[in-house]
Formats: C-alpha cells, sequence, structure tokens
C-alpha cells in the first residue's frame, strides 16, 4: 500500500515536472521540410536507442509535417562531417548535431552558418564555430547532484575517508563534473570531515580500469575507507566488482553515479550502490525539438528555456541547461517514467527477486 | 632458414651473437623473468604493500585476462601469423554467454561452452579463409574485429549491458581454492614434472647424450617446489589460489605437452620455422595453420568470459575495449614468443602478462595517474618487440627450435 502511494506521489510529481517543461507550444502543420539529426557513435547506445526516438517523436508534437532524417557519424568526426555536408546540400531546414568529436566539429558548425541552416549543439559541447543553440543536461549539474547526495550521505557521524573515481583525463565533462562534486565535497574536505584516500582518473572511463584502480586503493589502504564517489555508472559498477572481488560489497558505499545504466539501477535495488543522477533523454530531446521550431521560425524560444550561456572558444553560445534527478532505491520507478528503461528490463538478473521488481512485475 | 632475411651482425664481437642466440634460445625467459624481478623491486621499494600477499592475489587475477589471450596468441605467433581479432572475439563470446545466462536462462556450463565454441568457429573461418585466399592474417583478422564489434551491438540487449551480479558464472573469476586442497595440487603437479623430467632424461641418455640426474631432474624439480611453495603460501595468506589461476595453469601445462610431445605441436613449431621444408615433408600444413587459429579463438573467448565474470558484467565500452589487444600481444612476446615465428612457449603468455599487469598494478598503487601509464605502455611495447627483434637479427636469423 505504501509503496503504491509512493508510486502514485513520484508519478504525480514527474507529470507535474514534465508539463512544466513541455510548456504550451501547439503543433504547427506550416511547417514541411527535412530536419537532420546526427548522432555521435554506436557505442554510447542512448543516443541510438533513446535520444533518436525521442526527438522524432518531439518533432511530431510539434511540427508534424516535417521529417527528421538520422545519421550516426560511427565515431568518426570526418564521416560527421560529410554527413552535415550531404545535409546542408539537401536543403535541409535545421540540424540537431550531437559532435562526434567536440573538439572537430567546428569544420561542420561553419558550414551550416555559410548556408544559413540553424544549428542546434545538443549534449556534447561542439566548439570552435557558431551555434544557434545548445542544449545539455550539463557536467556542472551532474557533478553538482552527485556531491551534493554524497555530501547529504556522508554528513552524520565520520570523519570519514573516502576514493574519488573521475573520468578520463583532459575531457571537458571530466572536469565540470568533478567541479561540480568539490563544490559540496571540498568545504567539508577542508573541514576535515572527510579525507580523501585515493584519487584517480578512469582512462576513457573504462569500467575494467576502475575495477583495478579500485583494487590497488584497497591494497594502499588495506581497505580502510567508508565510500567511493564515482563520477558515472561504468565506472561505480567497475568499483563494485572490486570490492566484490575482496568480498566487501555494502561494507564501503558506493556514492556518484550518472546515466542511469541499468546494470547499476538494478546493484541500487540490490542494495550495492545508493544512486545515480538520471537524464531523462525525452526532456533533452523536447528542448532540442523546441528550440528547432523556434529557430526555423526565427522566433525567440519560450520564455526562461534558454537559461544561461555556454563559452565553446568562438563565442557565448544561448544554452537550455536540462534538469538531471538524482535517483535512490526510493525513486527507482521515476527512471520508468521518464521512458528511459521500462520495468522488463531493469528487472532481470537477481534484480528480479527484489521487493520492488516484485511490486512492479507485470507492468 | 628460408625466407626470413639474414642481416650480417653489424659488430664482429663475438660475445653479441652468442649472446643474442642464447636469448633466443635456450635463455628465452631470463629477460622476462629479470624484468619481473626487476619491476618487482622497484615497486616494492616504492611501496611494500606492492609485495602483500593481498596485492598478490590482486595481480593474479588482474593478469588472467590478458594471459589468456596471449596464451591463444602463442601458436597462432609459432607459424608466423597473427590474429587481431582476440579482444573483439572475447568480446563477443561473453555477450553470447551473458546472454544466454540472463535472457535465456541456460545453465552456467552450457553458456560458457557455447562462447568457447563460437571464439573456435571464428578461428575456423578466419584460418581457412587465410589459408584459403592467402591473404595477409594482419588484414583479415583485422576486418573480423570490425565484423565482430558489429555483432556484439546487435547480440547486447536494448539496454547495452548485462549485470552479472549474483549469477552463477561470477564463480570464474570470483572463487579460490580450499586451502589445503592447493597444497595437494601443488604435490600432484610436482610429481608429474619429475615424470615428465625423468622420462625426458632416459630418451636423453637412450639417444647417447651424457645427462646427469641431478641436473636434469633434481635442480629443476627443486625449484619448480620452491615456485609452489612460495606462490601458494602468499595466496594462501589472502584468499586462497584463486580457481582462475588453476584453470590458466591447466592450460599452459596442456598446451605445453602438445607443444613439445604431440606430432601435432613439433609440426606447428616446424611450420613457423620453416613452413617450405614442413610442405616437402608432405605435412598439411594448411590444416596445422587453421588449428592455430582455432585454438587462439577459443582462449580468446575464454578470457573473454573470465573477464565478464571478473567485472560482473558485459558491456560495448568495458568488453574488448581498451588496450586489452594490444597487450596480449605485447604480453605473449615480452614474455618471449617471437613476432619472427618458431620460437615460443606457453609460459611466454604467464610471464609477459605479469609483467605487463605488474606495472600497471604498481602505477594505480602509487597512484601515478594516466600520463605515466600510457607513457610506460607504450615504452613497454617497443622495448619488448624491440629485445626479439635484436636477439633474432644478432643471432642472425637463426631458429634454435
Amino acid at each position: 500500500m505504501k509503496s503504491i502511494v509512493r508510486g502514485v506521489l513520484a508519478a504525480a510529481a514527474f507529470a507535474l515536472a514534465a508539463t512544466g517543461s513541455a510548456y504550451a507550444l501547439d503543433p504547427d502543420p506550416e511547417l514541411t521540410g527535412t530536419v537532420h539529426l546526427m548522432l555521435p557513435n554506436f557505442t554510447t547506445v542512448r543516443f541510438v536507442e533513446k535520444d533518436g526516438p525521442a526527438f522524432v517523436e518531439a518533432m511530431k508534437k510539434y511540427a508534424p509535417n516535417i521529417k527528421v532524417e538520422i545519421a550516426n557519424g560511427e565515431s568518426n568526426p570526418s564521416l560527421q562531417q560529410q554527413q552535415v555536408e550531404a545535409a546542408i546540400t539537401g536543403d535541409t531546414k535545421a540540424i540537431v548535431l550531437i559532435a562526434a568529436d567536440p573538439s572537430l566539429a567546428s569544420a561542420s558548425l561553419f558550414a551550416a552558418e555559410k548556408a544559413g541552416v540553424p544549428l542546434i549543439a545538443y549534449e556534447h559541447e561542439a566548439s570552435g564555430g557558431p551555434v544557434t543553440y545548445y542544449t545539455q543536461f550539463g557536467a556542472l549539474k551532474v557533478g553538482q547532484a552527485q556531491g551534493k547526495n554524497a555530501a547529504a550521505a556522508l554528513s552524520e557521524g565520520g570523519p570519514y575517508k573516502i576514493a574519488r573515481l573521475y573520468g578520463n583525463k583532459g575531457d571537458f565533462y571530466t572536469r565540470a563534473t568533478k567541479e561540480g562534486q568539490d563544490e559540496h565535497l571540498q568545504p567539508l574536505i577542508d573541514a576535515g570531515k572527510i579525507e580523501v584516500v585515493c584519487e584517480d582518473y578512469v582512462p576513457n572511463w573504462n569500467p575494467s580500469e576502475a575495477q583495478r584502480i579500485m583494487e590497488q586503493c584497497l591494497t594502499k589502504t588495506d581497505g580502510d575507507f567508508q565510500a567511493i564517489v564515482a563520477s558515472n555508472d561504468g565506472t561505480a559498477e567497475g568499483a563494485l566488482a572490486a570490492l566484490v572481488s575482496q568480498g566487501l560489497q555494502g561494507q564501503i558505499k558506493i556514492l556518484g553515479g550518472q546515466d542511469a545504466n541499468v546494470a547499476t539501477l538494478q546493484n541500487i535495488l540490490l542494495g550495492l550502490q545508493h544512486g545515480t543522477v538520471l537524464k531523462n533523454y525525452p526532456m533533452l530531446a523536447d528542448s532540442a525539438a523546441r528550440l528547432v521550431v523556434a529557430a526555423i521560425k526565427k522566433q525567440q524560444p519560450e520564455e526562461g528555456h534558454i537559461n544561461g550561456e555556454f563559452d565553446n572558444g568562438y563565442g557565448k553560445i544561448p544554452t537550455a541547461f536540462i534538469d538531471v534527478t538524482m535517483i535512490d532505491q526510493s525513486n527507482v520507478g521515476d527512471v520508468v517514467e521518464a521512458g528511459v528503461w521500462n520495468w522488463a528490463d531493469v528487472c532481470t538478473g537477481a534484480a528480479a527477486n527484489t521487493q520492488t521488481c516484485k511490486d512492479n512485475a507485470g507492468k | 632458414m628460408a625466407s626470413v632475411e639474414r642481416m650480417p651482425a653489424p659488430t664482429n664481437s663475438k660475445l653479441l651473437p652468442r649472446l643474442a642466440g642464447l636469448i633466443s634460445g635456450e635463455w628465452r625467459y631470463v629477460p622476462i623473468l629479470v624484468a619481473i624481478v626487476l619491476i618487482w623491486a622497484f615497486f616494492g621499494l616504492l611501496d611494500p604493500k606492492f609485495l602483500s600477499p593481498r596485492n598478490l592475489s590482486n595481480l593474479s587475477l588482474q593478469c588472467i585476462v590478458t594471459a589468456m589471450l596471449a596464451l591463444g596468441l602463442v601458436p597462432v605467433l609459432i607459424i608466423r601469423q597473427i590474429d587481431m581479432s582476440v579482444a573483439a572475439i572475447s568480446a563477443v563470446a561473453a555477450t553470447i554467454a551473458g546472454q544466454l545466462l540472463i535472457a535465456q536462462n541456460v545453465s552456467v556450463w552450457l553458456a560458457i561452452a557455447a562462447g568457447i565454441a563460437f571464439g573456435a568457429l571464428v578461428g575456423l573461418v578466419q584460418g581457412r579463409w587465410i589459408t584459403w585466399t592467402r591473404t595477409p592474417a594482419f588484414l583479415v583478422t583485422f576486418g573480423v574485429s570490425l565484423v565482430l564489434a558489429a555483432v556484439q551491438l546487435k547480440l547486447l540487449p536494448a539496454t547495452g549491458q548485462i549485470n552479472l551480479f549474483g549469477t552463477d558464472i561470477t564463480f570464474l573469476a570470483g572463487s579460490y581454492i580450499d586451502k589445503t586442497l592447493s597444497w595437494g595440487l601443488a604435490a600432484v603437479a610436482l610429481v608429474i614434472f619429475v615424470a615428465f623430467r625423468y622420462a625426458s632424461l632416459t630418451d636423453a641418455r637412450k639417444a647417447g647424450l651424457d645427462r646427469t640426474a641431478t641436473k636434469h631432474v633434481v635442480a629443476p624439480a627443486l625449484i619448480v617446489a620452491a615456485v609452489l611453495v612460495v606462490v601458494i603460501s602468499a595466496l594462501n595468506r589472502h584468499n586462497g589460489v584463486p580457481v582462475a589461476v588453476l584453470i590458466l595453469f591447466t592450460a599452459i601445462i596442456v598446451l605445453s605437452y602438445i607443444g613439445k610431445h604431440t606430432r601435432f605441436g613439433i609440426y606447428l613449431y616446424a611450420t613457423g620455422a620453416n613452413p617450405s621444408a614442413v610442405v616437402r615433408a608432405g605435412i598439411k600444413v594448411d590444416r596445422i595453420r587453421m588449428t592455430a587459429f582455432v585454438v587462439c579463438g577459443a582462449f580468446a573467448a575464454f578470457g573473454g568470459i573470465l573477464a565478464a565474470s571478473r567485472l560482473l558484467g558485459v558491456s560495448a565500452q568495458s568488453s574488448g575495449m581498451g588496450t586489452l589487444l594490444l597487450e596480449a600481444i605485447t604480453a605473449a612476446v615480452v614474455g618471449g614468443t617471437s613476432l619472427f615465428g618458431g620460437r615460443g612457449s606457453p609460459w611466454s603468455a604467464l610471464f609477459g602478462a605479469l609483467a605487463i599487469t605488474s606495472i600497471s598494478n604498481g602505477i594505480d598503487l602509487l597512484g601515478l595517474g594516466t600520463e605515466v601509464k600510457l607513457a610506460t605502455q607504450g615504452i613497454v611495447l617497443v622495448l619488448a618487440t624491440s629485445v626479439d627483434s635484436l636477439a633474432h637479427r644478432f643471432a642472425g636469423g637463426r631458429q634454435e627450435d
């Protein structure tokens, strides 16, 4: 009963949030032609599986007579450039670009500007050229959510010893995530409430590397620390594997996380990881669709949609920073509500036997 | 040597060619064992925890996947070929095993067997294609690795990953042998070793060679016994000997036996050292080559399954990615298997993997960071292949085995 009430409340809260973000934008059947969505690769599954379809949906909602073409840059910036050039030649109305390599998108940006095609940068920070609008979750926001959550988890008792895992060294995303975490953790470190016993960057966010780094941290400290703050779910999963191989799962907390990976959600349900930061992909896709419509109509986006700016090295781009949600054992359902995964995806393997999965069986 | 180019040694010193001859011959393991001792001493001095039982236990598990892939590469390198698809095979095999286990509820043994069978099949197809078309193995296997990357993306569920936490497959990399039992197994291994040494001693004497029992049986047995005692007592002081380590040693011993004591093994080395002579002797050389690729594919697949068992999951991001391919090739070569064919043994996979894993283990323990890790990996690769090439060159391109 209690969980039903909680589910209803969560659903209601989410519905409010969703309507709040979607504004009142009527479908405009006058708009015609083609809009191109440029995906970066096949390896980051969310772009192909989630962002792409969600963007097509959202465009249908706001401009039912516009056709959406999707191309995939296959991790190859020069292939992506060819795709952008082809779209421009084909008289596209607007391009939504998820850069295959954010630092090598400049030529595409200038090509679009020269042809007078509006270009909306999506999630990846396409740098070194003109961009009409930029919509992203923002690594800083993600880092802040991780830091706030970790600080709350470590607020009582202590002092605590922690290990920190950052992303790939040299990435903008890694730097901004760490900066966000530091806003909440640095004061505690300065006050002596938290001591960082190990910290390292994980090459390419690779979970196997994260596992070895954590195994070595356990060796170095003889397992004497209480929590790990991981910068995304892949590295958190690697850290968990290190704890499991030493029989320490559950004894050392895993904080942080982002992406709401299915394996991580399962680990959260099993009590092996504290939480993760959910990026609600349909919300980002919805924002991109609204920016596309505004750009094609040569109108300003609705009031409040653009809530900041981002300097991409060429100029300050009007940017929509989309809110992120902290997920823990109590609100895994929000991920399902957001349409990121469904219960059948989450409730496989060992997680199928958890109470949450039993409550939601068959949904 | 028919097809390997002979380069004259540039110096007149007789010491250099002799040393090079020894290194490419019976002293093959000396450089790598010296390297391991130096690496361990270096990190041990910087942080004594490097040599703690806990870290040696870490090390034994961290090197397993690389060692398994390198082990499969050994027969392929011996026949003067290369397989660039081992990391991709490992990823797809792990995906197959994981999907069968989670989505199809297949038993863990069947899932593992299916993964290994897939690896062997890919090896067979590659081997047949290479021997039939005479395309360089480098290109064929590289192309296949791209196809396999696509296959993995197709096989993974829509969520992009498989969580193996709490499933039976985790026993492979996550369980340890009972402490008393490992002493028993060590005793059995020692008895078998002595029996083999003794048999080869009597063979040598029958062939009229003058060999003493002390030098040929007793001394090696004492060395093996000492190593076993040190390793097992160190690992027993932590969690015990990992099951994965036992599997690796068993595989190495079986492959060594095949290499030394079976007709196939003798043909395998001969194919690498002098293929035209083997063909003239009426041996079906293509069949030997194909078998080498099949063995390689099967071991790569098993390595991938071990990796999944260790990481408790499979995903496009974690499996077969990063530097695994290069590490596996480096391990085999740094361990003493020649890129020029004909020389090497399964033990080189273990020694090489242990050496390069020790480096990354030590760097992570000291927290030296990504830059040091990348630079060291690169330098080790260049040095390792250079030692092999120099030994080959100064030995006048002679094949010792």
